[in-house]
């Protein structure tokens, strides 16, 4: 018992130490922003800041519009979450449990296209969006959220292992296919939905060279663009102003990622990964 | 078949939205605005369009536009988007960094703007540096643009300026200097044509820490001084400073934290030894290059030697600040943006400290005597899809001279593209000004525009990139000045295959 | 007649599910399998910009690409990054057991979330840090590796040829090792603990117990990275981007090129829209090729028999 115990310590500690090393370059960044000596030239390592001061923080709300981009983003993030998710979920459904014409090739037709590099595909799709006259509007951003395949692959494998008994339990009370759907398949798949969920969510709190390509007016920008018209100095890397903006544009999605943890490990253990 | 679906495609979109200017080069918008602007363009009759029925659609667009040539009454939107200081500043203005202090926006351009026309409404919409080219690219393709910052470079989306520019001969003589490229998309390559005009200029300026030169004894140059006389200098203010203990560098390679500006010292050295590279015919078939000849060798040579008596962050190409500090440890910098770096040193009190020289002359050539200075600039141009051309002109010329715009890019602290506004510089910064009139003056037109016969970036492949990493190659000792050029005439030769 | 009826409910049947599906098919058609039907076009062009001229020239476009240097270069760079990136896979697993064998609770809670914390900040500025993390003249890991070793370190971990994939490969762990720690934990964590009882009685040594139960039981979580770590791997831009100055050049030397910096090269920084085009075909075929292998050897992505 003792022995179990103290390899437990000893575990911990060596853990503890590597999270330490791990998350060192974040607490750095953290530090840099409240450090007034970071500006060209970044200072030497220090856990706390050189020259406190909130300047970089003052110089981010006074040079972005911070709190439209944060709204902007907020909203397109939550619709394309919940948009690119719920579809996701329909198709994973329709795959893992439908039996219907087509369904191999339909999957293999969707899976096909998981990694198309979306820069190659950037330019014909703004013509696209061009001429249907939706140029520096949101849909651009959101339109293409429909078909998340990535998500749908993810969802097959996890709804496929929700027991038949279940599904056909519905249908002998007489319910068809939506009342599995919305009774049986969605209340079982919170723990997938949330990992989904908060992988799209950082990709679209992330995203950069879409918005920038099809939004051309400010005030329907989103963060990351705003970050970068933040860092819009050609010459020089101002380091501490820079990571005061890294921080602000992290905040959400930490929050989220809090919130969000517990059901994303039971995600990966229902899912088709398991054993 | 597919071709004809792909120019029905395109026309289509030419035909709803009314702003491609079609197929083959943009020759044709160029004409449309020569004979709008009743100017005799040599670059209006050089290439014939492969798309005839888009060049009629095209002119039959256009000449509407034409003919009301500035009529203030009428309510017109003018678009401006791109990188750069406007939108650095911002429309409310921006603090710097370095001292805290506020700098004004662009909302003072647009109320000036305003005041003097007031129908024509401005409406412009900055662009982060990063992945600017992309930025630019599909917002010209969306339509809507008339002016684009920093655009000098795009040369496929821009207005030859040329035609606008010998109307008015009397704007031409107020100002320093324009962007002129060599490019197939706007004339033959044997031609340099107008395509931007700066409304800041940051000629390359070196900066020469006195005390670092004093504690070792070393006498400070010239303007007369060349690049050799840096590396000599260089070589002796390399080490323990005898007063201060600390480690000194003799120089800083400029920009050797962008790949993509890495070029600068290549630039400037080939022109200082008149390292030819690029002989221009009409079309980029009939021209030769030639990297792996004796004085470019030279060239790469003096960058690998130069590199010996960098700093090590010189030398990996990271964590580099420009800023002249307290603490400063190299000897001699050079970079842009001398203006700025006189606020900042002066700001904290030591621009007594450092010496602002021109960069070292030019040794043969037509050009000899003349600092070999390369210049970056702040650029305005064109889109030649724009149905406001005439307008945008006009915009272009009011941002560069007008004097509450001059006065803005000053507060701004950059210089201004006129002598006028020169005066001012030279009114804040002194004696220190000199370096930055002499390069200006001394600077021929077609000299540092990214399509001369040393150096082009536009029609000869990835030549920036190739040259961004044999230069960081030759500084750090991985390859030697011949294979260097070796491998630069390697990428433009594979490129000038895929054409 | 009954047969006529049994069909026709099986059409039934069959069309219930329709609906579910369309709404995602049609914005795959649209809004990917459209454009790029452009981009095979485009790729058969000689096209510098789109909309200002293009001259049909076939599969010369493919052709330059393979003969030349900076591609094969650039393609060879990624699938060198792309193996070495998978090192998130054994990783992830070594991370996963230790923080399993903590048992439920606050503590491995607290384990699970500082470990993934890098998979979510991975803006811009963070990888941003990773240049004075990577430099050699005082870095971070050099000071680390100094202070741990006893020696001087000054490796240059991206900028020296020979370091710089390594280097890269640091920080591909550091910001993907979480996902793969996150999905190998809860892998363990499904497997049922009566296996692991019958080894106690067997006798077996916590290594032996990994190496001969927990390994050969985690095989489809392996092969679930492995296919999503290819095909991330095979894509990977935005990092080394930035790192290389936000730049597609790959510095140093272009070792750290990827297909993809190379496409967006000539798709906007010298624009050559054919030629990028072709790129970003073969990108595809890539990846196409390798996933399809691996739903054959597999049976991973169609294994509608196993479920």
């Amino acid at each position: 018992m003792t022995k179990g115990k103290i390899r437990r310590i000893i575990n911990i500690i060596l853990l503890a130490a590597l999270l330490l090393i791990v998350l060192t370059p974040v607490w750095w960044a953290f530090v840099l922003s409240f450090d007034r000596a970071a500006t060209t030239a970044l200072p030497e390592f220090s856990w706390l800041p050189h020259e406190f001061s909130t300047f970089n923080y003052k110089a981010a709300s006074r040079l972005i519009d911070l709190p439209r981009y944060y709204l902007n983003t907020l909203f397109i993030t939550a619709v394309n979450t919940f948009v690119s998710v719920f579809f996701a979920m329909m198709c994973g459904f329709a795959f893992a449990k439908g039996k219907f014409w087509g369904k191999k090739f339909l999957y293999v037709f969707m899976l096909a296209v998981m990694m198309v590099p979306f820069e190659s595909r950037m330019v014909p799709l703004f013509i696209q969006y061009r001429n249907w006259g939706m140029l520096n509007s949101w849909l651009p951003l959101i339109l293409g959220q429909f078909a998340y395949v990535y998500g749908i692959f993810f969802a097959r494998q996890n709804i496929a292992t929700i027991p038949d008994s279940l599904v056909e339990s519905v249908y002998l009370d007489g319910g068809g296919v939506w009342r599995v759907f919305f009774s049986i398949i969605l209340p079982l798949s919170k723990p997938v939905m949330a990992t989904l969920g908060i992988l799209q969510a950082i990709a679209h709190w992330n995203a950069y060279l879409w918005p920038l390509v099809v939004i051309r007016d400010s005030s329907k920008q989103v963060i990351s663009v705003g970050v970068a018209l933040f860092n819009a100095q050609q010459d020089s890397v101002y380091y501490g102003p820079r990571m005061a903006v890294a921080v602000l544009s992290a905040i959400p999605l930490a929050i989220m990622f809090l919130f969000l943890q517990k059901y994303i490990v039971a995600s990966v253990a229902v899912s088709g990964i398991k054993q | 078949m597919k071709r004809k679906k792909l120019a029905g495609f395109l026309l289509t979109g030419m035909l709803v939205m009314g702003l491609l200017s079609g197929c083959g080069s943009s020759n044709q918008g160029s004409d449309a605005a020569g004979n709008g602007a009743g100017a005799d363009n040599a670059s209006g009759n050089t290439s014939v369009s492969d798309t005839a029925s888009a060049e009629e659609e095209d002119t039959g667009e256009n000449i509407p536009a034409e003919n009301n040539a500035l009529n203030e009454d009428e309510e017109i939107t003018l678009h401006l988007f791109g990188p750069g200081l406007l939108a650095s500043q911002g429309e409310t203005g921006a603090l710097d960094m370095i001292t805290g202090l506020e700098t004004p926006g662009y909302e003072v351009i647009e109320a000036r703007w305003n005041e003097l026309h007031p129908n024509i409404h401005l409406e412009i919409e900055a662009a982060p540096w990063d992945n600017w080219q992309s930025a630019v690219q599909t917002a010209a393709l969306g339509g809507e643009l008339d002016v684009i910052l920093h655009g000098a470079t795009l040369t496929a989306l821009v207005e030859p300026l040329d035609g606008f520019l010998a109307e008015d001969s009397e704007f031409r003589n107020k100002i320093y200097t324009t962007e002129t490229r060599r490019t197939t998309d706007v004339n033959d390559l044997s031609v340099a044509t107008t395509t931007g005009i700066p409304y800041t200029l940051q000629p390359q300026i070196a900066y020469l820490d006195k005390q670092i030169f004093d504690d070792y004894g070393v006498e400070l140059p010239d303007a007369s001084w060349t690049w050799s006389d840096m590396l000599a200098l260089a070589e002796k203010l390399t080490g323990t400073d005898p007063v201060t203990g600390k480690q000194t560098y003799g120089v800083q390679l400029d920009s050797m934290d962008n790949a993509n500006n890495s070029f600068f010292s290549y630039q400037m050295i080939a022109s200082a030894y008149d390292a030819k590279v690029f002989q221009y015919g009409k079309t980029v078939e009939d021209s030769t290059v030639n990297f792996e000849n004796e004085k470019t060798e030279k060239v790469f040579q003096m960058i690998q030697d130069l590199g010996k008596y960098t700093s090590s962050n010189v030398k990996e190409g990271m964590n580099i600040s420009y800023q002249l500090t307290a603490d400063n440890d190299t000897a001699i910098r050079y970079s842009q943006d001398a203006f700025t770096h006189f606020k900042e040193a002066n700001e904290a009190g030591i621009s007594d400290r450092f010496v602002f020289l021109p960069m070292p002359v030019i040794e043969e050539g037509g050009n000899a005597g003349n600092p070999s200075s390369f210049k970056g600039c702040n650029n305005m141009a064109i889109c030649n899809t724009s149905k406001n051309k005439e307008w945008a002109w006009e915009f272009i010329k009011f941002m560069v001279t007008d004097p509450e715009c001059v006065q803005w890019v000053i507060d701004c602290g950059q210089v201004p593209n006129t002598p006028e506004g020169m005066g001012a510089v030279m009114e804040i910064m002194g004696d220190k000004a000199d370096a930055i009139v002499t390069s200006l003056e001394g600077m021929p037109d077609d000299f540092s525009n990214s399509t001369t016969e040393y150096y082009n970036n536009i029609s000869f492949g990835p030549v920036v990139t190739s040259l961004g990493v044999v230069t960081h190659d030759l500084v750090n000792g991985t390859i030697s000045p011949a294979e260097a050029a070796n491998q630069m005439q390697k990428t433009v030769d594979e490129y000038l295959a895929t054409q | 007649m009954n047969k006529k009826k049994h069909w026709k409910m099986q059409l039934k049947k069959q069309l219930r599910w329709y609906p579910f599906l369309i709404i995602s098919v049609a914005a795959l058609i649209l809004f990917v399998y459209i454009p790029m039907g452009h981009t095979i076009e485009y790729s058969l062009y000689n096209v510098s910009i789109v909309g200002y001229g293009e001259k049909f020239v076939g599969l010369k476009n493919y052709r330059t690409l393979l003969g030349q240097s900076q591609f094969l270069r650039s393609l060879w760079n990624t699938m060198a990054l792309t193996v070495m990136g998978l090192l998130t896979i054994p990783l992830g697993f070594f991370l996963a057991v230790f923080i399993n064998s903590l048992g439920k609770g606050k503590t491995q809670s607290f384990f699970r979330i500082g470990f993934y914390l890098p998979n979510i900040i991975t803006g811009v500025s963070v990888i941003l840090m990773f240049q004075a993390v990577l430099q050699g003249d005082g870095g971070l890991l050099n000071s680390f590796l100094s202070f741990i070793t006893g020696r001087e370190i000054s490796i240059r971990w991206i900028s020296d040829v020979r370091y710089a994939k390594l280097g890269a490969t640091i920080l591909w762990c550091w910001m993907n090792t979480g996902y793969s720690m996150l999905v190998n934990l809860a892998s363990l964590q499904s497997i049922p603990s009566e296996i692991y009882e019958a080894a106690v009685v067997d006798g077996a040594t916590p290594w032996k117990k990994i190496r001969y139960l927990t390994i050969p039981l985690m095989k489809n979580c392996f092969t679930f990275l492995l296919v999503t770590g290819v095909i991330n791997g095979l894509s990977r831009f935005t990092d080394l981007y930035i790192l290389g100055t936000n730049s597609s050049a790959g510095l140093p030397g272009g070792t750290l090129q990827t297909i993809l910096m190379y496409i967006y090269q000539f798709s906007f920084e010298v624009p050559n829209f054919g030629i990028s085009s072709a790129g970003s075909m073969i990108l595809f075929a890539l990846v196409f090729i390798f996933t399809m292998i691996n739903v054959k050897m597999t049976g991973f992505l169609n294994d509608e028999e196993s479920n």
